[in-house]
């Protein structure tokens, strides 16, 4: 029983270390944003339902990965397919993911590295200008789609995705550009 | 030594550029439609060009899973809940540890309350019935299994907390599921409800009504952790303090009676049906919500006004599931304005309350008739006496099958044009007893033998053979009664009072039951399809 409960808490311990990286990594599969955190949590209740093959001091972050690719793999399979943006797309990502893992030269992300990350967005998201944290704001924050924000905006469905396009593009550059001088 | 020549350097300019815008042209083309993909809403064909493009170029694959990262970032980050997140997959973690207690009443409630308590013995009956069973049974268990997921889907719970502990409860009242009885006394940790409501009374004398789909766990006796459903609470005397956790906030009663209502999406409806509670929320801090306020709440949004709640009181024969009416709202747009209208289906009978702003005035029969019969089992929309101030006032619901409308006008004035335009007066009269002597809408009435104000009310009507819209304009004064004596100066009517009765198409001509030289009107005016 006492077993049980540190295991409990190792688990959740991991849970929250790992939760914003596995969300990351399932929306990278294709995954629809309304649907990642429903299938990042069905990927930590099957690892805790088998935790007992996982084996320690391995990775668990690679191991809740896996987990994941194979629940995006049969949501692939299904009728239907409502959690996954478009499929073709979204299996071209599984089997690039699939051939990832296999690759012992390319490394998962660990928690520290992607909580760099996410500090560096934070960072690149103080310096956008109003325009286009407003847009960040509707888009993110208040989860608003793009027809919605066109017509507030005054323009069409098309030219905010493109907007959001250069957006997300800045804010990866200015991740990037964070990161290196972290590293130097 | 000269430098040796790039191949490129070697094709004529004008090709050169060609070339380049080319590859501009695919490159703007692929970013376009990787956008809208990335952006949940593509048009016919993106697909083609972005998975044409994927598997063709590898610098087309960075640049989507670069999108896709800074997007989930982005969206990660929007939730600035994570605990949620984590609490949620405790709850998951919980049920699967303790499957024996919180799976319990899914069991019964699906296989019946004798489940694994027969033993061997089983009657099993013909092939066919037995397997319209299992039919039945699974399409029960998949209903319990998807309100599990879907309420831990919507966010689980916002505050983080321990692992709750088994709560004592008594059931007052069962309907509709064969998970509880009457006067059972249970140790209950978690509770699912796939059918049906139940009402648990706690040690503390706090009465809990859930309405299912409904999935919630105790953290203990004095704290529900509500993931999905709706559960009223009635505190008692001794049950102040009881606190409701949602995925959105805490509701902390302060000796009172309210609801709150978790839905899957993740918004959270609180109503408070008496006395006074506090939400307490990420999002919005601490506001007190008081007798007849209601909002909706979520993760993202400040609170918003909830413009009608449900109200179902023990007793009645709710003939009907679901009410006819929906989506009551109005035009008053007050600072801060959080009042909510009572809706009651199947609920207007001799004795109602007739307003929300007012404890004591009930709808009761005309003292020289009996209650009429049209208008029992009707659903009621409960309204606000202070609106009849607002002289713009508007007020909309719609109806989601063919209906008949009843509207109760103050009888004292003339109607108002809209009321005259689109409705009919039956010619049958009710009242609205129970008004304090220092009322000013009663300034005038005589008291009856046993003390009581009451004001009569006529009832109008007009039947709707489609779903539709209906709009309402404000209890004013006729030009008439403006016009004749200074009688009316700063007198207004009192509010009126509305139902709605269903009605079955084929048989019901909308003339026929009305009194004698009544007309019906089909009027486009105040009515949207």
């Amino acid at each position: 029983m006492a077993k049980k409960k540190t295991n409990t808490k190792w688990f959740m311990e991991q849970v929250e270390n790992e939760q914003s990286g596995l969300k990351g990594f399932i929306r990278m599969l294709g995954v629809r944003p309304e649907s990642v955190d429903d299938i990042a949590q069905e990927t930590f209740v099957i690892a805790y339902r088998k935790l007992t093959m996982f084996e320690r001091g391995t990775n668990f972050g690679a191991w809740l990965r896996t987990i994941a690719r194979n629940l995006v793999r049969n949501e692939l399979r299904r009728q239907g397919r409502r959690r996954v943006l478009a499929n073709d797309v979204a299996e071209f990502l599984l089997s690039r993911a699939d051939e990832k893992s296999t690759h012992p030269s390319i490394e998962v992300e660990k928690a520290e590295q992607h909580e760099q990350r996410v500090s560096a967005l934070r960072e690149c998201l103080q310096k956008l200008p109003e325009r286009s944290r407003k847009l960040v704001q509707q888009r993110y924050f208040e989860q608003l789609s793009l027809g919605v924000i066109a017509a507030d905006e005054e323009t069409n469905a098309n030219n905010v995705s493109q907007i959001l396009f250069r957006l997300r593009s800045a804010l990866s550059d200015c991740i990037q550009k964070q990161l290196g001088n972290i590293g130097t | 030594m000269t430098k040796p020549k790039s191949k490129r350097e070697f094709v004529p300019d004008p090709l050169n550029q060609e070339i380049d815008a080319f590859r501009d042209k695919e490159a703007i083309s692929f970013n376009q439609a990787m956008g809208r993909i990335v952006d949940g809403e593509p048009l016919p064909g993106d697909e083609l060009v972005v998975i044409q493009h994927l598997r063709s170029q590898p610098q087309f694959v960075q640049q989507i899973e670069r999108h896709l990262a800074i997007d989930a970032m982005l969206f990660d980050e929007a939730r600035c809940d994570s605990r949620a997140f984590v609490e949620s997959v405790r709850v998951a973690i919980e049920a699967e540890e303790t499957k024996s207690v919180f799976v319990r009443s899914v069991q019964e409630a699906i296989f019946g309350s004798t489940f694994g308590r027969s033993g061997l013995k089983c009657d099993v009956g013909d092939s066919s019935t037995l397997s319209k069973k299992w039919l039945g049974h699974s399409i029960s268990l998949v209903l319990a299994c998807s309100l599990l997921v879907a309420s831990l889907v919507a966010g689980g719970v916002w505050n983080a907390a321990a692992i709750g502990e088994p709560v004592l409860v008594e059931v007052d009242r069962v309907d509709g599921t064969n998970a509880f009885s009457v006067g059972d006394k249970i140790d209950l940790r978690a509770l699912v409800l796939p059918e049906g409501a139940v009402d648990l009374r706690l040690p503390s004398g706090v009465l809990l009504e859930c309405q299912s789909p409904l999935m919630a766990r105790f953290e203990h006796p004095m704290r529900l952790h509500l993931s999905q459903g709706r559960v009223d609470v009635d505190v008692g005397e001794e049950g102040s303090g009881f606190t409701v956790v949602t995925p959105v906030g805490e509701v902390v009663d302060l000796g009172t009676r309210f609801a709150v209502n978790a839905s899957a999406d993740g918004e959270v409806r609180v109503a408070v049906l008496s006395g006074q509670v506090e939400l307490r929320s990420q999002k919005a801090g601490t506001v007190s919500l008081f007798d007849g306020e209601a909002v909706r709440l979520s993760g993202t949004q400040s609170p918003r006004r909830l413009h009608s709640v449900e109200i179902r009181n023990h007793g009645i024969d709710h003939a009907r599931k679901d009410s006819v009416i929906h989506s009551v709202s109005d035009n008053v747009e007050l600072p801060k304005t959080r009042r909510f209208y009572g809706l009651v289906p199947c609920g207007m009978r001799d004795g109602v309350r007739a307003f929300r702003d007012r404890k004591t005035p009930r709808w009761e029969a005309d003292p020289s008739d009996d209650f009429p019969e049209g208008l029992l089992g009707a659903d009621l929309i409960q309204t606000f006496q202070t609106h009849r101030f607002q002289r713009e006032f508007q007020l909309e619901f719609s109806i989601s099958q063919p209906s008949r409308v009843y509207i109760f006008y103050d009888a004292r004035y003339s109607p108002p044009d809209w009321l005259t335009q689109d409705f009919v007066n039956t010619g049958m009269r009710i009242q609205a007893v129970g008004w304090p002597s220092t009322s000013i809408v009663a300034k005038g009435i005589v008291p009856d033998a046993w003390g009581k104000l009451a004001i009569p009310h006529d009832v109008w009507c007009r039947d709707l053979v489609h779903p539709a819209s209906v709009v309402l304009g404000p209890p004013v004064l006729s030009k008439q009664d403006l016009n004749a004596t200074s009688e009316y100066e700063g007198v207004k009517p009192s509010m009126y009072g509305i139902a709605v009765q269903p009605i079955a198409p084929p048989s019901t001509n909308i003339g026929k039951s009305l009194p004698e030289g009544s007309r019906v009107k089909v009027m486009p005016v105040g009515i949207r399809k």
